[in-house]
């Protein structure tokens, strides 16, 4: 024998080979001799001369395996109408084990035939997706061959008795019943062996005859369980019912199934179980919210989330449900912490919800939509609907208790820390703008009278802002900062100066804040006359001398009013400090040399305005410095007489003065007044970027242009539409822009 | 490591390592486990082939034994036959007769690399050369009439070289 191509007996050769893979197809005992001899002969039949064999041998296999499939098939059935049909998928199992591996190795034997013979002929991807070729007439590898033949003389025969089986003993495990789980997965998974080898579709066969009417059978199985479980059971046993149903048939899945049917399976029964059943979980979602059930919520959030349209109305009713508690919360505060409570209270709502979503609803992105609408709804809600929203007020003002110098004893990490809730809150507000005004101005009084918790907070509290929404929002309040801490060292260098030029102050402790007037919030017009007092004079001159000398062409214009002074009383019994506006102390000075004097006479000596002058007065005489001889609530007339009091007696030695304010009318005013002047910076604001759209686009629609306009405004305010449309008028009026000739809404730039 | 036995067609016996035997696909399938018993001493028969040429086989593959797996065949990269390494073209310095005998042995025992080698071996043979010394190489009858020969000369002539 050699390897060269001979003149062979096919059946001499074939029945040797046929006795061989007659004990390999039923793993019988094949001595090794054997076994690697029979590689040559069919090596042999593959080159013999002069016509090659391989397709009669290919040919004789494959008669072959048909004949030992069928034989196998009778041979299963015949056992099966003896004994009954409950052992039918034991017995085909068997057989299946065996033939799989008998296969394999005939496949290993049948190598030579299977790389020269049948791999060269197969056809390439091209041509079976061209479909220019019968996919029947190819020749299969032997393998291949093996699991082709099993399927059609094994598993059609048996088809409908194997799924009915299959079925009934997946719907047996089911109801608890004892199930031969190897078996029934063996059976289920040879659907999907014998046809791996397809490039395509080799689920076909598995989808085709057991995974359809598995799903059907599934599908009508937990209709049923449903029906049944909403008869017996309220809507949290039903959802415990169901979620643990849910996560059995996922087991049994894996169990039983090939992985593709996995999602095919919970699918089907969520359908059964929740989609069809979606109106009445639905109708159970509010009372659930309104006691605040958490199991039940979050197992309900577990049903409806996989389910189409499931979650939407749960989400609804959460968001209902916190913008009513919302409202509840901060609507009708009264009295004097409103502005703690308000926040506060927010604050609880949402750390409350928060929570709730975080532990109910795993965070879902639906649910934090849904708390933060709730929040701009409840935050940004007006009371009277005319009137504008209070809360960035009350925002400003709960700041401001925080950073203002108090009693309430809170050291500096507490307050940071609701410094940054309130950020929580500041985010959710429309009107930003508001609140940056009513924020300016208590910054101010907080730096004029250095009223301040501490420095750094107040910075901290700057660059939060910032990060929330910018650096524009907050350049303003940056500058009023630095121009503090400048002025800090301008009074350095002016003592200093002092120093070298030999100026003397009059002992007088001169401490000034230059203020740049963009940036503060301080109202001009509320600066009256004043002559200021003797003493005081050389301080300001020399002040004005040496600032002018540093810096040109700056006009500095003191705003007295908002000045502090402290004086020692020494006339009195025991002397006192006290701390009082600069306006009480130009009137105490009147007294230095007389003990009374008329209200003319003051008003003459010192130029304050009337109005002025009388809060000053009064506050003095409130604080039993000076007496008056008017009566309580009369008018004060130019001959209104009032004297130094000199039984002057106080607890403390140290105590401070204050402007008696009509508070509620005065705050009234102020938020009234900050209001106007928010309404005039949109103005300007919304101008600005009318202007900046109409420069870039030269001609524009005005419904885009108003788009445009809200977009560019949202980060601060929320505009009207009245006010835009009033901005473009003006703007027209101004000559900015005009409307395109011929058109009724299309607006032109002007340049 | 492990040695097997593996009898010629003429019975001698080769003691080889088996990770080298394997080198051999056809080896390899045999020796895979078949549920029987494990007998080790029983050479495996190759009833094909001679010791001469398994002798040569056996000293090819101990060579190559660390080489990496050959790569697969690339339908897209040329293929290249003047990349013999001197060492396989010392060891194919054979007679005609016995290359031959190798390269059936190699396309049976399914050696990538060994049939590779060889066939490369036989083309480079063939190269450059004209019909009539082609037929002289490798001792082939002429068995075409002039008039036939005529015609092929014609068809071809596209890639005759000028």
């Amino acid at each position: 024998m050699s390897l060269k191509p001979e003149n062979v007996d096919f059946n001499e050769i074939w029945s040797r080979l046929r006795s061989t893979i007659d004990s390999v197809i039923v793993l019988s005992k094949v001595e090794r001799k054997e076994w690697s001899e029979r590689f040559s002969d069919v090596y042999k039949l593959c080159v013999a001369f002069p016509e090659p064999l391989c397709d009669r041998l290919y040919a004789e296999t494959k008669a072959f395996l048909n004949e030992h499939v069928i034989v196998l098939n009778k041979a299963i059935t015949a056992q099966d109408s003896a004994t009954g049909e409950d052992n039918l998928l034991v017995d085909y199992h068997k057989q299946w084990l065996v033939y799989r591996d008998g296969v394999n190795y005939l496949n290993k034997l049948y190598w030579y035939l299977n790389q020269q013979h049948i791999k060269k002929q197969k056809f390439s991807d091209a041509d079976l997706s061209y479909g220019c070729v019968e996919v029947s007439e190819q020749k299969l590898e032997i393998w291949e061959l093996g699991l082709h033949i099993w399927r059609k003389n094994m598993i059609e025969p048996l088809r409908d008795n194997l799924i009915r089986l299959l079925l009934a003993a997946i719907e047996n495990d089911r109801l608890g019943k004892s199930t031969n789980e190897t078996v029934v997965q063996g059976v289920i998974l040879s659907f999907v062996n014998v046809e791996e080898y397809k490039k395509k579709g080799s689920l076909d066969l598995y989808q085709e005859i057991f995974e359809k009417p598995f799903l059907e059978a599934t599908g009508e199985y937990y209709r049923k369980e449903a029906e049944m479980l909403l008869q017996n059971s309220d809507c949290s046993e039903y959802m415990e019912r169901v979620l643990s149903r849910l996560s059995a048939e996922n087991v049994r899945s894996r169990k039983y199934l090939h992985p593709s049917s996995f999602p095919k399976v919970t699918s089907e029964c969520e359908t059964r179980m929740i989609a069809e059943h979606l109106q009445f979980l639905h109708s159970e979602c509010k009372p659930m919210v309104l006691n605040n059930r958490r199991k039940d919520l979050q197992n309900m959030y577990k049903l409806l989330k996989p389910v189409e349209g499931g979650l939407p109305v749960l989400v609804k009713e959460v968001q209902d449900h916190i913008t009513r508690i919302g409202l509840q919360a901060v609507c009708n505060l009264e009295g004097d912490g409103v502005p703690q409570a308000f926040v506060e209270n927010i604050l609880k709502v949402h750390k409350d919800n928060s929570n709730l979503i975080r532990e109910v609803f795993s965070n879902d992105q639906l649910f934090i939509g849904a708390l933060d609408k709730a929040c701009a709804t409840v935050i940004n809600h007006r009371t009277v609907s005319k009137q504008p929203c209070k809360s960035p007020e009350l925002l400003a003002r709960y700041c401001d208790s925080l950073l203002k110098k108090s009693t309430k004893g809170m050291n500096e990490s507490e307050i940071e820390e609701r410094l940054s809730q309130s950020i929580t809150v500041f985010k959710y507000i429309d009107d930003k703008d508001v609140f940056q005004k009513f924020y300016a101005k208590m910054l101010a009084k907080r730096l004029i009278h250095t009223q301040s918790v501490s420095m750094d907070l107040e910075e901290s509290m700057i660059n939060k802002l910032k990060q929330a929404c910018g650096h524009e929002f907050t350049s303003k309040l940056h500058r009023m900062f630095t121009d503090i801490k400048v002025s800090e060292d301008l009074n350095n260098s002016f003592n200093a100066y002092c120093k070298d030029m030999k100026v003397e102050l009059g002992g007088i402790n001169f401490n000034i804040f230059v203020l740049q007037a963009g940036a503060w919030p301080l109202a001009q017009g509320a600066i009256s006359s004043f002559a200021i007092p003797q003493p005081l004079e050389k301080c300001v001159t020399n002040f004005e001398t040496f600032y002018n000398s540093k810096f040109n062409g700056r006009k500095l214009t003191f705003i007295h009013h908002l000045s502090m002074s402290e004086v020692k009383l020494c006339y009195c019994k025991r002397t006192y400090i006290v701390t009082m506006g600069t306006f009480h102390m130009a009137i105490l000075l009147l007294f230095e040399s007389v003990n009374s004097l008329t209200y003319k006479e003051i008003e003459e000596n010192t130029k304050i305005a009337d109005d002025q002058l009388i809060k000053h007065l009064n506050s003095l005489v409130e604080s039993k410095l000076l007496l008056t001889s008017l009566a309580e609530s009369a008018q004060v007339t130019p001959e209104t007489n009032y004297s130094l009091n000199l039984n002057f007696v106080n607890k403390r030695s140290k105590f401070k003065i204050t402007t008696v304010v009509q508070k509620e009318v005065q705050q009234q005013q102020e938020v009234e007044q900050t209001h106007a002047s928010v309404d005039e910076d949109r103005k300007l604001y919304l101008q600005a970027a009318i202007v900046r759209i109409m420069k870039a686009r030269k001609v524009i629609k005005h419904n885009s242009l108003m788009q445009q306009v809200i977009h560019q405004a949202k980060n601060r305010f929320t505009p009207s539409v009245t006010m835009i449309k009033k901005c473009i008028e003006a703007l027209m009026e101004k000559q900015y822009l005009e409307r395109t000739p011929n058109t009724t809404d299309e607006y032109s730039y002007v340049a | 490591m492990p040695n097997i036995k593996l009898k010629s067609s003429d019975n001698e016996i080769f003691e080889v390592d088996v990770e080298i035997a394997k080198a051999s696909v056809t080896i390899k399938t045999m020796l895979e486990d078949l549920g029987m018993d494990e007998d080790d001493d029983e050479a495996v028969p190759l009833p094909n082939v001679n010791s001469t040429i398994l002798k040569k086989v056996i000293q090819w593959a101990t060579y190559h034994k660390d080489d990496p797996p050959p790569p697969e065949d690339d339908e897209n990269k040329e293929k290249r036959a003047d990349d013999i390494s001197s060492w396989d073209a010392d060891f194919l310095k054979v007679d005609q007769g016995t290359l031959f005998e190798l390269i059936l042995a190699a396309n049976y025992l399914d050696i990538k690399g060994l049939l590779d080698v060889t066939c490369k071996t036989v083309a480079n043979m063939v190269k450059g050369k004209t019909p009539e010394e082609i037929r002289k190489t490798f001792n082939i009858k002429n068995d075409f009439t002039p008039a036939e020969e005529e015609q092929v000369r014609k068809e071809n002539e596209w890639c005759e070289e000028k």
